[in-house]
């Protein structure tokens, strides 16, 4: 189905993590899990599966981090064949159903790229954001050369990267472009506004992305998850863009018993505050890292109420 | 204002530098300032330990306070550090004259199994911005590398960090490798999902919660 069309009906629910499901069955490490699209892609049509099973609308394809930075420890893999993989499993998984596939693309990871392209109208500057670009403009083209129904850019926390990425995106495709950044609280009381991790304030944000070309935008990870209604709130002030909303099951810790990574926030909480993020004017709503199917059946639950 | 304190000033407004030389490149106008500084005080007699000292560490100083209480952000911190890097590239021969000495060294590198090093390049930053000098061991950086870098290179401390939960197990691993090697080094770690607890856990010496607290630590360990 159309992105829009979806919209127009109501609350499209995505699913929920992918990376952390896969870690909890055993992950290959040290490289990005987008490599488990050609080592184990059966695990991944499962997990698209969960997800479809328990009411998810959109599936994102596992692609995240999947660029040629981070892949250049791993030249065995290729930036469009993981991609190219990715999107096949997601189609494959949704065949014959209404469900959405989503083209996933992560941060860069690049600091050094980012300061240069902070030096304004150098040479060094002009060549730094023009890496950057390419970087996310050929995952971009990877992802619509099969079809995909939206690029989602997430997990960005910083604007000046996150607002190269939507031009990249958006001067390379037709289909709709959304990116989410995360944000935090300062932990001083005196401050409550939101920040990105980098510093960007929230109307910044909004009329960057915007001005960048972003067809819908939003906010996921980070470490304001009680909070995300009220940013849901604030975001929803500033435009009738399609908001997009992905909440983690709170902080990623170690069990210091099993050595085994734990998510605190239970389904019913996350169902209840997608809920709250979805009354507060959210379109797309889902889960990001700690959420299982569980999250995303209780997300479905508390929605069709 | 005397040389030593605009120097001072021009490593904590460096993020501002491009505002105030209209259309120069900022890279090139932040060095030739703290160039121009650095020598006009050198040429007055001012000794270069008091350069380093009172003007680009005093800057930093600052730098890291303001961080602490998020007054300003990642972007800031990157172009003081930055200028910072500039001001101690010039002051090199002097520093060879002088015989000055780095106030500590200390290793980094995320560990096995984590290529994420953006947290752990700012403490690296910060670190030199406070006088240490740093050995980085970059990412992925698996046990017997961490013991054998510590045993060489003639560290008093060791800082890890992974963003990972996935790899923190990999932290108490190299942590146990060199203390079962018996490098008489101290060990910090940090990185998002590291806290106290999981330090005295593993049994690190210290944990920071971000680059400015990691330079504290540093110097509490090696008082």
């Amino acid at each position: 189905m159309e992105l829009t069309k979806a919209l127009s009906r109501g609350i499209v629910l995505c699913d929920g993590a992918m990376g952390t499901q896969l870690i909890n069955t055993g992950l290959p490490s040290g490289m990005p899990t987008a490599c488990c699209n050609v080592i184990c892609p059966d695990r991944i049509l499962s997990i698209h599966k969960k997800y479809i099973s328990v009411g998810a609308q959109a599936i994102l394809t596992n692609t995240f981090e999947a660029n040629r930075l981070k892949l250049k420890e791993h030249k065995e893999y290729s930036v469009k064949e993981l991609f190219r993989f990715g999107v096949e499993l997601a189609r494959r998984a949704s065949a014959g159903t209404d469900v959405m596939v989503f083209g996933d693309i992560g941060p860069s990871g690049n600091e050094e790229s980012l300061l240069y392209s902070l030096q304004e109208g150098t040479v060094i500057a002009n060549k730094a954001k023009q890496d950057l670009y390419d970087i996310y403009k050929e995952q971009v083209i990877a992802l619509t050369e099969i079809g995909v129904d939206a690029i989602l850019i997430e997990t960005m926390s910083y604007l000046q990267e996150a607002i190269l990425a939507t031009k990249a995106a958006a001067e390379n495709t037709e289909i709709p472009v959304i990116c989410t950044m995360s944000f935090r609280t300062p932990p001083d009381s005196r401050q409550s506004d939101f920040r990105t991790f980098w510093g960007d304030t929230l109307p910044d944000v909004v009329n960057g992305l915007i001005e960048a070309g972003a067809t819908g935008i939003g906010a996921n990870c980070g470490d304001v998850v009680e909070e995300m209604p009220r940013l849901a709130r604030q975001m929803r002030n500033m435009t009738t863009l399609p908001l997009v909303f992905q909440v983690n099951a709170g902080r990623a810790e170690l069990d210091a018993e099993t050595n085994q990574t734990v998510h605190r926030l239970e389904p019913a909480e996350f169902g209840r505050i997608i809920s709250e993020v979805a009354a507060e004017g959210a379109n797309v709503v889902g889960g990001c890292c700690g959420t299982t199917p569980n999250h995303i059946e209780a997300a479905r639950r508390r929605l069709n109420r | 204002m005397t040389n030593v304190e605009e120097l001072k000033q021009s490593i904590i407004n460096a993020h501002k530098i491009r505002e105030e030389i209209e259309g120069e490149g900022a890279i090139g106008a932040t060095k030739r300032k703290v160039e121009g500084l650095i020598t006009a005080a050198l040429k007055e007699g001012t000794p270069a330990e008091s350069v380093i000292n009172d003007g680009l560490i005093a800057g930093m100083d600052v730098i890291g306070a303001r961080f602490k209480k998020n007054e300003i952000y990642i972007p800031e911190v990157l172009l003081a550090a930055r200028a910072m890097k500039m001001g101690m590239d010039i002051l090199k021969p002097e520093i060879v004259n002088a015989g000055i000495k780095p106030i500590g060294k200390c290793l980094l590198g995320t560990v096995q199994g984590d290529l994420h090093d953006i947290g752990k390049n700012l403490v690296a930053m910060m670190l030199e911005g406070a006088g240490f000098e740093v050995v980085d061991l970059g990412v992925d950086v698996g046990p017997d590398k961490f013991v054998e870098q510590a045993k060489t290179q003639g560290v008093q401390v060791v800082g890890m960090s992974t963003l990972l939960t996935t790899t923190m197990p990999a932290m108490e691993k190299a942590l146990k490798a060199i203390k079962d090697a018996d490098v008489l080094v101290k060990i910090m770690i940090g990185g998002a999902p590291v806290t106290q607890n999981y330090a005295d856990k593993i049994g690190a010496d210290g944990y920071a919660a971000d680059a400015a607290s990691a330079v504290d630590l540093t110097k509490s360990l090696l008082s």
